[in-house]
């Protein structure tokens, strides 16, 4: 039947999103965790952080081209200064859509 | 993601783990880990932000299923709010020029990767890349320094 076979898609889908959550947190706080394991894991929300940003500001399109100078990318300059000055997770939230919203009032679609 | 938090989550019992991996998310784990280094910050605090951020999206979801019509696409700048958030996060991280660097280095070669090839792989290499260039470098600057002392 079509249904079960849509109820069995979701739960597959979802254990298999579910096991890499599970997995490292498992095994890794079982075991003592190596000083240079650390250190290499402190950089990594840094890194997922910036990797997203950065293609969600200067890559547009599907298939994705490089687009650097965008009102996107243009509205992250003054927020990312906000978020430096604030630290405010709320704020810079508010912020940003306001001025997004400002900036393509004024410009329009694009720069 | 899962990995960066174990390193905080050493006392947790196995039942716990496996329910807090549910709500593991990008929003949640950053979150998470800015509170972690703080200080003060329980296990299941963490389990509560995970769970109670999935609640909301579960949440809004039905919300949007029923209301979203009356909200034209687009409006508001509600396009902004994630990027903001995720620029607001990527701040709390940048606490010294390793993790600048690191910064800097992965988005740029997410920006090359997902030129080159399609799907979100980008995000997984570019940052384990990422990491791993910040930290030889960070090492080598400790090798340095300590050479020349």
């Amino acid at each position: 039947m079509l249904k079960t076979e849509y109820i069995l898609l979701i739960l597959g889908m979802g254990l298999v999103t579910y096991i890499p959550r599970w997995f490292p947190l498992f095994f890794l706080t079982q075991r003592k965790i190596p000083q240079w394991f650390v250190e290499w894991l402190d950089l990594i929300p840094a890194a997922i952080l910036s990797a997203l940003i950065f293609s969600d500001l200067f890559v547009t399109g599907d298939p994705h081209r490089l687009e650097i100078l965008q009102l996107k990318s243009m509205v992250a300059i003054p927020i990312f200064l906000f978020a430096l000055r604030t630290k405010s997770l709320g704020g810079t939230v508010i912020m940003g859509m306001v001025l997004f919203w400002l900036a393509g009032r004024f410009f329009g679609g694009g720069i | 993601m899962s990995s960066s938090l174990a390193v905080h989550l050493h006392r947790a019992s196995r039942r716990f783990l496996s329910l807090f991996a549910y709500g593991v998310t990008d929003e949640s784990f950053a979150a998470n880990m800015v509170k972690f280094r703080e200080g003060g910050w329980q296990p299941y605090h963490a389990l509560a932000v995970n769970h109670i951020a999935n609640l909301a999206w579960i949440a809004s979801i039905i919300l949007r299923g029923y209301g979203g019509k009356f909200i034209r696409a687009g409006s508001f700048g509600i396009d902004y709010a994630l990027s903001a958030m995720f620029l607001c996060l990527l701040v709390f991280q940048l606490r010294g020029r390793v993790y600048v660097l690191t910064a800097i280095i992965s988005g740029a070669l997410a920006v090359v990767i997902t030129l080159l090839i399609p799907g979100n792989a980008f995000v997984i290499i570019a940052s384990l890349l990422g990491a791993t260039i910040g930290f030889v470098i960070k090492r080598h600057a400790q090798n340095g320094r300590r050479s020349h002392a």
